[in-house]
């Protein structure tokens, strides 16, 4: 029995080995969802982030304990997904994401872990100049909604026509659940396996204990 | 014509309901139905609504009918 003996039918473990999946943001989702993919044994994680650990961050992003206030988020998430699984090479990144932001080499696919319209633009339109899937995500309150975009499907613009960036309300349960989403497409991806989120905006809303998906 | 609302996110929050049947009129566009929704129901005034009708995206030009989706766009990660 190996660490990976009650996914090994489920997944192509080997592909996960050798994938780089680039995190962009490890706050919220970004932290869950780099902790999921690091217990799935994704050979590489690369983690952009230029924030600082908050005191309250500490709802909703997993990763981080009392003691991290201050400390750079990619720092922290770098010892503790190392901690989960020692055999995941982790990539921290001290960097705010800009127009020009050039993806690492050799990334297959890249989640969205981002707080802010601007910046998921900058970052699909790298996705897409690279031919690199993004999975989108977003949540607020207790509703989370995911993505698949890649160079075959409707863009960001397409899926949410009107954008407003706002701090808001959210708890952890909303951004895990959305977080477990975002990883669920980046392993069937990778497995090449299931059927992904194309052209599909998958909303889920704790409150009401509903989904909708909406074709676009 | 009656057709069922169903509300997400904040917007169900700040009616508190999750969904309702309302009487429209035969041809109403999405964007009417945006401006009658928000007459309805004051809270929802200033906000930026995305459509989906019977499971596809609605842009503002469309006929409405069938099952009627409302939810926010949003931005938190």
């Amino acid at each position: 029995m190996d660490r990976y003996s009650r996914q090994s039918e489920l997944v192509a473990q080997d592909n996960l080995k050798n994938a780089k999946v680039m995190i962009a943001g490890v706050g919220g989702l970004g932290a869950s969802v780099s902790a999921l993919l690091a217990m799935a044994g994704i050979g590489e994680l690369v983690l952009v982030d230029k924030d600082k650990v908050e005191i309250s961050n500490l709802n909703r992003q997993i990763l981080y304990h009392e003691e991290d206030v201050g400390k750079m988020k990619v720092d922290v998430a770098k010892e503790r997904l190392n901690e989960i699984n020692n055999e995941v090479k982790i990539r921290a990144m001290r960097e705010k994401i800009e127009e020009g932001f050039k993806i690492p080499e050799d990334v297959d696919i890249v989640v969205d872990g981002l707080d802010n319209y601007e910046t998921r633009f900058i970052v699909e339109k790298a996705c897409i100049e690279n031919g690199i899937p993004y999975v989108f995500g977003a949540v607020e309150g207790y509703m989370g909604m995911v993505s698949f975009i890649d160079k075959s499907t409707k863009r960001l613009r397409d899926i949410m026509h009107k954008t407003r960036t706002a701090e808001a309300q959210v708890l952890g349960a909303t951004v895990m659940m959305t977080a477990s989403i975002q990883s669920m497409e980046v392993l069937k991806y990778i497995s090449k396996k299931g059927d992904l989120l194309r052209n599909r905006l998958l909303v889920y809303d704790g409150l009401s204990s509903n989904f909708l998906e909406v074709s676009v | 014509m009656n057709i069922k609302v169903r509300y997400f996110g904040r917007f169900a929050v700040a009616l508190g309901i999750y969904s309702e049947s309302i009487e429209v009129e035969e041809n109403l566009k999405v964007r009417e139905l945006v401006e009658l929704l928000k007459r309805l129901h004051p809270e929802l005034k200033n906000e930026i609504m995305e459509i989906s009708i019977d499971g596809k995206y609605a842009s503002e030009n469309m006929e409405v009918h069938g099952e009627v989706a409302v939810y926010p766009p949003i931005s938190g990660g």
